[in-house]
């Protein structure tokens, strides 16, 4: 089995950490997310895996510093995806089923109710505001 | 919503009219209409009680300003017809990703066409 220096460890690492945090901003591009990102994240493990291995391999400063980058992204990444996603509950409605009425106060101050935009279809978006 | 906001006359172009809902005080809203000059119309549920009602709250939200841990909305967008009948759902699964507005633009499209 060939050893593999520090060095190549590390750039393995920040290869694999790049490539996949490239795959995902890709997928995110495209709206094409899947509900769970469950392969990235253990590819992402891997890669803080090797960083970790390359670290511990006297990798040099080239790859030290693609060690320490491969290990940031795979940190960073993991946080993220571990704490973004959403409840896996349906929404309440359904397409073919009326809308739940709400009443509510716009941005102005005033009340608003659904059932009382008549005229045009409405698109309701839900979206996390200010945070 | 920037993005959506620069889409306005597009949804407006197929009869559509935007009404946006999140968990901020009216006071943000109004912030956040004024700041990027949103004409859509932006709703204030600070109380979560609409985004309950629709099984829609995620609860751990890690926020940069506002706390470790704050309930927001899940991103998702409903296309109501004019007879009060969901016509389209789109739901995200990650909520710091949304739907762009082509890829909703072109969808809401078709499903307007198929319930005419």
């Amino acid at each position: 089995m060939p050893e593999f220096s520090g060095q190549t460890i590390s750039l393995i690492a920040a290869a694999v950490a790049i490539g996949n945090l490239g795959l995902y901003w890709l997928r995110v591009k495209a709206v094409r997310l899947p509900d769970r990102a469950t392969g990235q994240q253990v590819a992402m493990m891997l890669a803080g895996a090797l960083a970790v291995t390359a670290l511990m391999n006297q990798p040099g400063w080239v790859g030290g510093t693609a060690a320490t980058i491969a290990l940031l992204l795979a940190a960073a990444f993991l946080i993220m995806t571990l704490t973004s996603g959403t409840p896996s509950t349906a929404p309440a409605v359904e397409v073919g089923h009326p809308a739940i009425d709400f009443t509510t106060t716009d941005s102005q101050g005033d009340p608003f109710t659904l059932s009382q935009v008549k005229g045009r279809p409405v698109l309701l978006k839900f979206f996390r505001g200010h945070w | 919503m920037q993005r959506w906001e620069a889409c306005r006359e597009r949804f407006r172009a197929i009869g559509v009219r935007l009404v946006a809902i999140s968990a901020d005080t009216v006071a943000e809203a109004a912030r956040m209409r004024e700041r990027h000059g949103f004409e859509m119309t932006l709703l204030s549920d600070e109380s979560l009680s609409v985004i309950d009602l629709y099984h829609l709250r995620h609860e751990r939200n890690v926020t940069p300003t506002r706390g470790l841990i704050r309930p927001l909305a899940v991103p998702a967008t409903i296309l109501i017809g004019t007879d009060g009948v969901v016509k389209w759902i789109d739901r995200s699964s990650d909520f710091r990703t949304r739907s762009s507005p082509d890829h909703v633009l072109a969808a809401v499209g078709d499903a307007l066409a198929d319930h005419l």
